[in-house]
């Protein structure tokens, strides 16, 4: 009895003194952008203000979003220094993306990188990106309609262009950090840019127009050769990048048929594999599947006949080819193997990879040959079989 | 014979006990007089004293109890015999009096012959009719127990939607009859104890011979045996004297106003206990497992009782730890939150003066009292309470900002959990612990809560109800005990009666799946 009253007594007393703290005495960050100004680091951290976010109380003009910018040497210290200016402690597991600023990612990221995989506070899930042309504290700056955080805005249009449009990646910290330290890959990052008038984007008279003044665009890939930027890919290249590494779930391919991109075709199904074969000189093999269904068709062409269908899947690998040939050219150009090759040769021929290749890699990836093994199989035609700009063309006269 | 004096009979009558009995006197006065005065010349002793027969007449007197007996049986039955018909009978009763009465007076089915003073005193306050006659040592209980009392009515405390729904009463005969018509079965074995000194409480156990563990009767007799106790007046003082552990939140005797699940716990090899008084049966040994079952899971389709039996186990956890859940979540684990619902959380805490614990303690104790005040108030001002409960202080509370809108979301959950089980006394036991965890959840987090269910566990493994543990036939386990604890399988799988209760004749079903007939 005794010692049970002892344990009750301490458990009432003790309530609150370890480690505890109110939902309401914390500031949840949500996102955190690292620029370099004057080789001085500078943080950005997004912090919410709840109230106006959610919860069923009037809502004021405030805005759902406050922007600390502080100068630091590193990345925790100047989260820790913002204590000072915000009126709460910085609670950082909830942070959705990391954004670097251009200028550093020229410099190199992995100096934060360390404290955002360190940190036992931070959950691993949020979205990198890298500004493109802008800091990180012009682009979580910009006030983003529907969402009004925006650093849940960069999240889930990162997430949603990813799995519907071809030249998107999301990348996380564990796959960043495998790229960076992975012997035979480089690290890719999505490109954030700010379309339009970054000024007035910053206000919230961007969000009260229907047209913003400024919006946020999800860019194509950013390449590191290490931790650091050394170029970007158009995006051609980037599509041609996520379908040689098998990150393609939806997306829209043209292909010219009589006159230019006139019949667009929805790949709903995509797998591809890179494997590697030493046969007197190094051969990058590319065999990849996919299904793809009749989106969009302007021009005039029958689906009556096998041989029409057979030609058009036969165009199409060669146009998804060439795409991946782009990109395979730039990444060469360079000098970084985004693809992971080298990672797959080391698998694929451990003995080879240390003896001749492991030194110097990347001449040998420069030098690579890449054969393509690409199968196309159309399964639907939509709604209609014939497409109706024939008879669109009758009816308005224009009959050949 | 020489009469007593009065002192003697004084003597006589601060002498009587249990323990220390006196023969009857074989005078009827003095008869009369010590039971007058025992009694302290109470207004509800009726004594009759008339002459039986015309010829060789015989002084006699009648006792009873004004409102315990069964008036038409009294008169009918037994004063208009012994009055008018005894003198047109030619017969003479002098000799061998008793044996003539019976055989040719009394139409009343229980007659018994008393001998002493105790024994007459235990009859008459349990409703029987006295008759002495002069010069006999020897007095005649007629059983006329009668009296008003309740009729068998709809159960309050465990509804069902599908299975009978009358319930046992006060009164124990009732109360055995509605077992005996349920199982009509020479095995079933009903024996009788009379518990406190004062009250003379009939007990009676009830089990099913060669089903039932003849060890477990032992048992149950000794610690029946063993109760020393003025006065048992609920089922309750039983079970607190029986039971094996009494600083346990949990409840190791099962109680219930049921007849169909006495009857359901009779046949797996259990022991009902039926106390004179009340409409609630004790039945043991009682694991843990009984208080998340109620008898309509076997009166309802399979699919439909596993499912509800799920339900109920998700009930128990809910009702347990959702207020801990929420305080360890909120104040030491943020980063575990969907990161959308701890905003909106956040928002809603924005401005409210209490940390989450005292939060959650002040509308915890605050559904407690409305509950415990919904029980006492008469029905008739019911309603106020719900009315106070549900806007004064659920609404009002949050539109002032002094709770938050999800703390009343988590205390309504909880409550709602609780009403559940099937039994109201589990739910007391998870009312006591929810407290616990909440102190446990607010000082150590998540690590608390873990901790707490660790020591809950082991000490739910270490409690023993008649010798069977109390997580049975989880731990120990027992696959084939499986069968009926998280799911309800169908009735012909059910072959065997409970390993650990009924070791013997356990085979309970023979049946064959049901098929549809071969076509030819």
């Amino acid at each position: 009895m005794k010692k049970l009253l002892i344990i009750l007594l301490s458990l009432i007393i003790f309530t609150g003194c370890w480690s505890a703290t109110e939902l309401s005495d914390m500031a949840i960050a949500t996102a955190i952008g690292v620029d370099l100004v004057d080789d001085q680091i500078i943080i950005t951290l997004q912090v919410l203000n709840p109230a106006e976010v959610a919860g069923n109380e009037e809502k004021t003009s405030r805005t759902a979003i406050t922007n600390y910018t502080i100068q630091g040497d590193t990345l925790f210290e100047a989260i820790r220094k913002l204590t000072a200016t915000s009126p709460r402690k910085i609670f950082v597991s909830h942070i959705r993306t990391v954004i670097f600023g251009e200028a550093l990612a020229i410099e190199g990221i992995v100096d934060t990188l360390d404290f955002l995989m360190r940190d036992h506070e931070l959950r691993a899930d949020f979205m990198i990106a890298v500004a493109r042309e802008a800091t990180a504290e012009e682009v979580l700056s910009i006030m983003t309609p529907l969402e009004k955080i925006s650093a849940e805005r960069v999240y889930t249009s990162i997430k949603a262009s990813e799995e519907f449009w071809a030249p998107s990646k999301e990348v996380k910290l564990n796959e960043l950090a495998n790229a960076i330290i992975t012997e035979g890959k480089d690290a890719v990052i999505t490109g954030l840019a700010i379309v339009g008038d970054e000024e007035k984007g910053k206000t919230i008279e961007n969000v009260e127009s229907t047209v913003p003044y400024a919006s946020l665009f999800v860019e194509n890939m950013s390449v590191f050769s290490g931790d650091q930027l050394v170029g970007w890919l158009n995006e051609e290249e980037s599509k041609g990048f996520n379908f040689i590494t098998n990150n393609i779930d939806n997306t829209i391919e043209s292909i010219s048929w009589k006159g230019s991109d006139d019949i667009s075709l929805e790949i709903t199904k995509h797998q591809s594999k890179i494997s590697t074969r030493l046969d007197g000189e190094l051969i990058v093999e590319i065999s990849s599947k996919m299904v793809v269904n009749i989106a969009d068709v302007e021009t005039d062409v029958s689906f009556e006949s096998q041989d029409t269908l057979h030609e058009i899947e036969q165009r199409f690998a060669k146009t998804i080819e060439a795409l991946m040939l782009a990109s395979i050219e730039t990444a060469k150009d360079f000098h970084v193997d985004i693809f992971g090759f080298g990672e797959q040769l080391r698998r694929d021929h451990p003995r080879e990879w240390e003896a001749n290749y492991k030194e110097d890699w990347l001449d040998h990836f420069e030098d690579c040959k890449v054969r393509f093994d690409t199968e196309v199989d159309i399964r639907h035609g939509g709604m209609i079989t014939d497409p109706i700009y024939p008879e669109v063309d009758k009816a308005n006269g224009l009959e050949e | 014979m020489r009469r007593r004096t009065k002192k003697q009979k004084q003597a006589i009558i601060e002498n009587i006990s249990a323990d220390h009995d006196v023969a009857l006197s074989s005078d009827l006065d003095e008869n009369i007089d010590i039971i007058k005065e025992m009694l302290g010349h109470s207004s509800d002793l009726i004594t009759r004293k008339f002459v039986i027969g015309a010829r060789e007449p015989i002084q006699s007197a009648i006792f009873y109890i004004n409102g315990l007996i069964n008036e038409a049986s009294v008169q009918h039955d037994l004063l208009h015999e012994l009055v008018v018909e005894s003198r047109e009978a030619e017969q003479t009763y002098k000799a061998n009096c008793f044996d003539t009465i019976k055989k040719h007076l009394v139409s009343i089915g229980n007659v018994n012959e008393l001998h002493t003073i105790a024994e007459l005193f235990h009859v008459l306050l349990s409703g029987d009719s006295i008759i002495i006659l002069d010069g006999q040592r020897v007095a005649l209980a007629i059983g006329t127990r009668g009296g008003e009392g309740r009729g068998v009515e709809t159960v309050t405390s465990q509804e069902v939607v599908r299975g009978p729904k009358e319930a046992f009463t006060e009164r124990i005969s009732t109360n055995i009859a509605l077992i005996r018509r349920r199982i009509k079965d020479p095995n079933l074995w009903m024996k009788s104890y009379c518990i406190g000194e004062k009250t003379q409480t009939d007990v009676t156990i009830g089990y099913l011979n060669g089903v039932v563990n003849d060890k477990l009767v032992e048992e149950l007799d000794r610690r029946l045996k063993r109760i020393k106790i003025d006065a048992i007046l609920e089922s309750g003082y039983i079970e607190e004297l029986i039971q094996d552990k009494t600083y346990t939140p949990f409840p190791t005797v099962y109680n219930t106003e049921r007849p169909d699940a006495i009857a359901g716990g009779l046949l797996e090899g259990k022991i009902a206990i039926f106390v004179d008084g009340t409409p609630f049966v004790l039945l043991i040994p009682c694991l843990f497992e009984h208080f998340l079952q109620s008898s309509e899971d076997y009166y309802q389709r399979t699919d439909i009782a596993t499912l509800l039996r799920l339900l109920r186990m998700l009930a128990f956890l809910l009702a347990l730890l959702t207020p801990s859940l929420y305080i360890a979540l909120t104040n030491f684990h943020q980063e575990m939150i969907p990161t959308t619902l701890l905003i909106s959380l956040a928002a809603q805490r924005e401005g409210i003066p209490f940390p989450a614990f005292i939060e959650a303690l002040l509308m915890e104790l605050t559904f407690e009292l409305l509950r415990e005040a919904g029980i006492r108030l008469p029905s008739a001002v019911g309603s106020a309470i719900s009315i106070v409960g549900a806007l004064v202080l659920g609404q009002a509370a949050v539109e002032a900002g002094i709770v938050s809108a999800m703390m009343v979301i988590v205390v309504s959950l909880t409550a709602i959990s609780s009403f559940v089980f099937p039994a109201y006394n589990l739910a007391i036991t998870v009312r006591i612990l929810r407290f616990g965890f909440m102190m446990l959840a607010a000082s150590l987090g998540l690590y608390g809560i873990f901790t707490g269910i660790i020591i809950l566990v082991l000490h739910m493994t270490s409690l023993r109800s008649f010798g069977i543990p109390y997580l049975s036939p989880l731990a120990p386990f027992n696959l084939t005990g499986q069968k009926d604890i998280f799911i309800r399988a169908p009735l012909w799988k059910e072959m065997t009666r409970p390993h650990l209760i009924s070791q013997k004749n356990i085979v309970r079903s023979d049946s064959k799946p049901p098929k549809p007939p071969k076509e030819d």
